[in-house]
């Protein structure tokens, strides 16, 4: 056994459109493997096939061909499951449609209850998922009282519940305002380097997906690309001809390089970017007076 | 053309939940403006467009189109909804029709307009939107997420407003079909010569395209200013909740360590354009 | 505004009523109907204010709060009111064109009113004091002995849950597609009958798509949670009798031997 929760191997998925007779291939021959602890950003425009891959993870889809496994477990085995499920915990996009129970901590109870796992274990379980959320303070409320990133905050404690190996978070934060997009991050990052949780996020967002430890870029099906952000977010053309954005940041530098600079290309955030033309700015030592007004 | 005098809401007045949305705001648009708004959830923006079509009415003060005082029991408000065009928030959802021609000509033949001028108003419209010929035939419900997006949009449209009001229009698209749409709402802008205002939550589109905008916070106007302002008050918007777009974050930081910029930039554009002599000289 | 909606609405306490276990609440609120319609004079009703009065000071809920439950079906308790009034044959003490009072009529109509409102009363004060989940799980557990002959007590407590749920989500979009309608000049409030509910279409389509999309995606949601019915399903609260449940037995049966006996002494109006 290696240390990978998720290992997926060939895999291909196709359907058949009932209208018109077609079969679409939706995922074509996918390799990719996900560690234990890591965090993992599966990026893609919308259509690409990436919520798809998603759904293999935890058997509500199954490969047409090739294998997706769970902890070694195939996910084609269905009397798996169940097993399946509670390791790999999933989060999807609307926040209003993934709530059960009218009461906070009665959602998050759901799947503990669902698993046959005695009362006082749930009650430990509940508490503190709710707890690493920090919702505690809300457990007694209703859902359509919360705010989105508060519900999408009870809809991960829900699944923590579960006590899962990979947490994986199908566009988390698309329906959020940015505020609750920090919430959700911040939980997410607080689930990964504290908790030790493994995440794969798959997200549209670029300034998400340069938190995560590893990036892949899905576009038709296949894998894109795939590295560290580092690797990935400066290659501004490719990104942008498989529909995606790059940060501000990055973008500055490869202009400025595209112009003969030599920077390093591997800048992610303001704070970064600003260090280095500010190094080179003092280097040349350039008499700054008057060029404000230029 | 449009004027709010001493505007306040409060919500389920006289209840136990009494909650004031709007407090006191004032302000003046011209006509061809490209306003865009920006504030947090509950800062008031959501129920100031609706108050502009007449779908909420304030508590006090007075919203005045064209000169129209909406309160004015001679004003129709269907007729301001006509000049007042609103897409929501997640427009999509009120597709209905069996053909996306017939969801678009909608609202044209609400206005009483004939078959043939409704429709002739309709194609125009997606073609604004960058709807094909081909997909009017459709059932709304087989397009694309942005395609349906699109199409309600064309469905605000097509009733020829003077202004037009989005809230969110990107929500949840992804950047190639979040480009699509602010692409051709920037195209209606110039071409039709609308008033635009633009509700987003992301500063960077804003930026992108407003001529002034307007920051709201606690049901008050906090800001309402051209962009390079607006964004010279980095912390400000911070303190309330908002951010600045990355770039300006940039540069607020090199010249916050002596380097001599202007405050307030906002395109990745102007920052090359400034740092390039900085650099090269 | 749709929101403002309070019939059935839960009023959260600590209160002897609130205690209760749902199953006994439930079960009382069914010896109250029927303790309802056994009354047959004014006597009866006095009692059944008093016991009433007690209930609610008990539960400490406003009674201002629960008489405001009772608005939305005015109508319906007028139009009962006057019914009876006009239609009941006898002593006539009253009459103009086509219009008879009796005075039967007048008793009758009194006391279907009252009937009608008491039984509101009766179980608003039920819904007030009952959260939601404790009231289905009181009926899941009242019917699981049914369980056997095919009543899928499981299935139906989860769906009134999930309705339960949904209701302020689905009240929200509704406000959200109306006013959206209204924004492309649709007329929601004018005109006769028919086209009052063509203009409904424009609004029920996108609703019902919707709620679709949501039972979709809530269906894969529970999935992922390893939902699989109600087979070996444990709950993070388990029902259990107390003490108070007895009480609250012995308070329902006091009212329905004062009910008999006052029926027996005072006989029928």
């Amino acid at each position: 056994m290696t240390d990978n929760i998720i290992s997926i191997q060939d895999l291909i998925f196709e359907y058949k459109d009932e209208d018109t007779g077609e079969i679409n291939r939706v995922l074509n021959g996918i390799n990719l493997d996900v560690h234990k602890g890591e965090f993992l950003a599966v990026l893609g425009h919308n259509g690409s096939g990436k919520s798809t891959l998603a759904k293999h993870m935890n058997a509500i889809l199954t490969p047409t061909s090739g294998k997706v496994f769970v902890h070694g477990i195939n996910t084609s085995d269905a009397a798996q499951l169940f097993e399946i499920r509670r390791r790999v915990g999933m989060v999807f996009q609307n926040p209003d449609n993934q709530m059960v129970a009218t009461i906070v901590e009665e959602d998050v109870a759901f799947a503990p209850e669902n698993l046959g796992i005695d009362r006082d274990e749930i009650r430990k379980r509940v508490d503190s998922a709710l707890e690493i959320v920090g919702m505690t303070a809300f457990k007694r409320h209703a859902p359509h009282m919360l705010s989105g990133g508060q519900k999408q905050r009870v809809a991960i404690a829900g699944v923590l519940a579960m006590k899962p190996e990979v947490l994986v978070m199908d566009e988390p934060t698309a329906m959020l305002d940015p505020s609750g997009r920090a919430e959700i991050m911040n939980t997410v990052k607080k689930l990964n380097r504290e908790e030790g949780m493994t995440v794969v996020l798959i997200t549209h967002y670029m300034d998400e997906a340069v938190q995560a430890d590893r990036t892949v870029v899905v576009d038709n099906g296949s894998i894109a690309m795939q590295g560290t952000p580092k690797e990935i977010f400066p290659q501004v053309d490719k990104l942008k001809e498989l529909g995606l954005d790059t940060p501000q940041s990055t973008y500055l530098i490869y202009m400025l390089n595209k112009h003969g600079f030599d920077f390093d290309p591997a800048v992610l955030d303001d704070e970064n970017c600003a260090r280095i033309l500010l190094e080179r700015l003092k280097q040349h030592n350039t008499d700054l007076e008057g060029v404000a007004h230029d | 053309m449009i004027k709010l005098e001493n505007v306040s809401y409060t919500y389920m007045q006289g209840g136990s939940f009494e909650k004031k949305a709007l407090d006191n705001v004032s302000l003046e648009i011209k006509s061809g403006e490209f306003i865009g708004i920006i504030g947090h959830t509950g800062s008031g923006k959501s129920t100031m467009i609706q108050m502009l079509n007449g779908l909420i009415k304030p508590s006090l003060g007075r919203v005045i189109i064209d000169g129209d005082d909406l309160s004015d029991k001679k004003v129709k408000l269907r007729d301001v909804r006509f000049k007042v065009g609103l897409v929501m928030q997640y427009p999509e959802y009120q597709l209905f029709e069996e053909t996306v021609l017939k969801d678009i000509c909608f609202g044209p033949l609400n206005m009483g307009l004939p078959q043939s001028e409704a429709e002739d108003r309709a194609k125009f419209a997606a073609n604004m939107v960058g709807l094909s010929e081909s997909l009017l035939d459709k059932s709304p419900f087989d397009l694309s997420g942005g395609q349906k997006r699109r199409a309600a949009i064309a469905g605000v449209l097509a009733m020829e407003p003077k202004i037009l009001i989005l809230d969110e229009p990107t929500a949840g698209l992804d950047p190639a079909g979040r480009d699509e749409i602010l692409t051709k709402i920037r195209d209606m802008h110039k071409r039709l010569n609308l008033t635009v205002l633009l509700v987003s939550h992301s500063m960077e589109d804003v930026a992108r395209l407003a001529d002034r905008i307007l920051v709201m916070n606690s049901g008050a106007v906090e800001m309402f200013d051209m962009p390079s302002k607006v964004f010279g008050k980095g912390r400000r918007l911070e303190e309330i909740g908002l951010t600045v777009p990355q770039i300006t974050k940039v540069m607020d930081r090199l010249r916050s360590a002596g380097i001599q910029i202007e405050d307030g930039i906002y395109t990745t554009g102007d920052a090359y354009r400034i740092l390039l002599p900085l650099l090269t000289k | 505004m749709l929101k403002d909606i309070t019939l059935g609405q839960y009023f959260p306490g600590s209160s002897f009523i609130h205690k209760l276990d749902p199953r006994t609440k439930i079960m009382i609120m069914f010896a109250y109907v029927v303790i309802v319609f056994m009354i047959q004079n004014f006597e009866g009703y006095i009692a059944l204010t008093a016991f009433l009065a007690v209930c609610v000071t008990v539960s400490k809920i406003s009674p201002k709060y629960l008489i405001k439950g009772l608005k939305p079906i005015l109508i319906f308790i007028v139009f009962t009111g006057l019914f009876n009034l006009f239609l009941t044959s006898g002593t006539i003490v009253w009459h103009w064109w086509i219009f008879t009072i009796t005075k039967e009529g007048i008793s009758f109509a009194a006391f279907m009113v009252l009937r009608l409102v008491f039984l509101i009363l009766g179980t608003s004060l039920l819904t007030l004091t009952t959260s939601p989940i404790a009231l289905t799980d009181g009926i899941e557990h009242l019917l699981s002995p049914f369980k056997k002959i095919g009543v899928p007590a499981h299935e139906i407590a989860m769906m009134m849950t999930i309705a339960l749920r949904f209701i302020p989500t689905l009240l929200d979009e509704t406000d959200k597609i109306m006013k959206a309608q209204s924004a492309r000049g649709a007329s929601l409030d004018s005109g006769n009958i028919l086209s009052r509910a063509k203009a409904m279409v424009p609004i029920l389509i996108p609703l019902f798509i919707s709620a679709f999309r949501r039972a979709d995606e809530l269906a894969t949601a529970m999935e992922c949670r390893c939902y699989r019915g109600g087979e070996n399903r444990t709950r993070l609260y388990e029902l259990k009798y107390s003490v108070t449940d007895g009480l609250g037995w012995l308070y329902t049966i006091i009212l329905f031997a004062l009910i008999i006996s006052l029926n027996f002494v005072f006989g029928k109006f």
